[in-house]
């Protein structure tokens, strides 16, 4: 009961945020470009164009981008704060606590990402036609996407652990190893996130332009690989954490 | 025994935040008193199992209290710091943190009200932040009701309390000790404890000073004249008050605050929340000034 109440204040607490409002205006501002789009169309067939943008725009860019503000701030935004005496103090252990903190951030962490994806869907579909003939496309992403919420916030949510000041470290990762890194050629895109949730999206969707041109492994060992990330960061924040000082 | 610590020490680095600290906390209530980094906030965070010890052992209730679910659920603890969920009203505050102790969320919401009621808030739908600061602190001690706990340590519960709402806590705490729970209670002010209780840990420098009746420490401090400077917008009207009254035996007058001398604090202490409720002179803070409490402590430990 007091785990699950932790993970559900999470949630709410995220909800509540003044940060929430702008990084939903963020996520949902490639949606009005997307409409503008829609009534000006070009050679690029709708939802090949859907998929490329919502692969560039959701995955590469606001993926990493929101789970790195709120995964972060799981716990080191409590720590400098201060609220964290009041949240430790549940009928919880410490390891506990930040499983629960993690797991309330999960569902509405990828419904800032979810949503524009859908939105932007369905002002595809609408306009153009195949509105129910591409359901899985869209379901691929959002499940690429959940996946993602799921590894990068396990992965922020260690580093917020480890660190009092984690944002710079975070942006370099995000942006650097997961941007950068896991494009160019050789094995060491295969050490990112990002690598594998390409591999696990071209399993899927056929018709994102940039997928071909770039490596990737196959959805097992994608999956695989996002699933031991994910698994380890938590066990590695948990372990942290129940070491930790609170000053 | 409530806590036993034996050559308990916490350092941070090379800063010595307790040093070979031992002392046993009976039943009732205990004052921790101390000046600022005396190593009172450690030894509370030590308590609460916010940190563990770096050398020495610590039990509190018989267990180890470093991330000690069951125990936490024997502990309410009244942190220091202002820092709160303050977006939140003082009731959702406390229901969210009555349901992170296993209550349903009527069982929480029932709760969080009775203890509003306890300490003397009004049930407000409007923010914590929008609180003064004597409310907010009634909102720290509320939660850390909520769960009926055995033991409360409170840090620096008076802090920022204005007279009137300092005779409530008062009379709150001695309430709650009176239907069996045990109290550990930080301050820098001696005479705050002292209304409370007479058993008393001192502590100066990480380490243990005095232990015991406070009637040695009066001793010690009988002929101290004490500093205190009281926030009001009628300074001169309080100072030729208290003048009159012959509790005070000088006072320096400023635009917003009256410093006063006094050799009987525990006097002036007690006619100041009449002042403000019979006398209708605000005051909006009391706060002992100077250098006594280190003066006492280095007397004690001759």
């Amino acid at each position: 009961m007091a785990f699950i109440s932790l993970a559900r204040f999470t949630s709410s607490q995220i909800v509540r945020s003044r940060k929430w409002v702008v990084l939903m205006a963020l996520c949902a501002a490639p949606v009005a470009l997307l409409a503008y789009w829609s009534y000006r169309p070009d050679a690029t067939p709708p939802f090949t164009f859907f998929s490329t943008y919502t692969y560039l725009v959701y995955l590469q860019l606001m993926l990493p981008f929101v789970t790195l503000i709120y995964g972060t701030a799981l716990v080191s935004e409590e720590l400098q704060s201060r609220t964290i005496s009041y949240l430790i103090s549940g009928y919880y252990t410490r390891r506990q606590f930040i499983v629960a903190r993690y797991l309330g951030f999960i569902p509405v962490t990828w419904l800032l990402i979810a949503l524009p994806i859908v939105v932007s869907y369905i002002v595809i579909g609408s306009t153009f036609g195949g509105l129910m003939s591409n359901l899985d496309m869209l379901g691929s992403f959002l499940g690429v996407s959940l996946c993602g919420v799921f590894a990068y916030g396990a992965i922020f949510c260690l580093l917020g652990t480890l660190l009092s000041h984690p944002l710079v470290i975070g942006l370099l990762i995000a942006f650097l190893w997961e941007g950068v890194v896991s494009n160019l050629p050789g094995n060491i895109p295969y050490a990112t996130v990002f690598y594998h949730l390409r591999s696990l999206l071209s399993y899927f969707v056929e018709n994102v332009e940039f997928l071909s041109q770039v490596s990737t492994s196959s959805a097992g060992v994608a999956l695989l690989m996002i699933t031991a990330a994910t698994f380890a960061a938590v066990f590695l924040s948990t372990y942290v954490f129940s070491k930790k000082d609170i000053l | 025994m409530i806590v036993s610590a034996r050559d308990l020490s916490r350092w941070y680095g090379e800063v010595v935040g307790l040093n070979k600290f031992s002392v046993s906390v009976k039943e009732g209530i205990t004052g921790l008193v101390g000046p600022n980094g005396a190593g009172k906030t450690t030894f509370i965070r030590l308590l609460t199992g916010m940190i563990r010890p770096s050398a020495g052992s610590l039990l509190v209730l018989g267990e180890v209290p470093f991330d000690n679910p069951s125990l936490k659920a024997c502990i309410g603890y009244c942190p220091e710091h202002e820092a709160m969920f303050e977006n939140l009203t003082s009731t959702d505050f406390l229901s969210w943190q009555a349901r992170m102790k296993g209550y349903t969320a009527s069982e929480a919401h029932s709760r969080a009200r009775s203890c509003l009621k306890k300490v003397g808030l009004p049930t407000l739908k409007r923010p914590i932040t929008t609180y003064s600061k004597g409310m907010k602190q009634r909102v720290k001690i509320a939660q850390a009701l909520l769960h009926d706990p055995a033991f409360l340590i409170l840090d620096e519960p008076f802090s920022g309390v204005d007279p009137v709402a300092r005779v409530e806590l008062f009379d709150l705490l001695s309430s709650l000790s009176n239907d069996g729970v045990h109290i550990l209670l930080s301050s820098h002010v001696l005479h705050e404890v002292e209304r409370l209780t007479s058993s008393v840990v001192l502590m100066n420098h990480g380490k243990l000073v005095y232990q015991g009746d406070i009637s040695r420490v009066h001793q010690s401090i009988e002929d101290l004249v004490t500093s205190i400077r009281l926030s009001t917008p009628s300074p001169r009207e309080l100072a030729l008050l208290l003048l009159s009254e012959g509790i005070i035996d000088g006072a320096e007058v400023t635009d917003s605050a009256l410093i006063v001398n006094t050799d009987v604090p525990g006097r002036l202490y007690e006619r100041l929340p009449s002042i403000v409720v019979a006398d209708g002179i605000d005051i909006t803070t009391v706060e002992p000034i100077g250098t006594d409490l280190e003066t006492i402590f280095e007397r004690m430990m001759r």
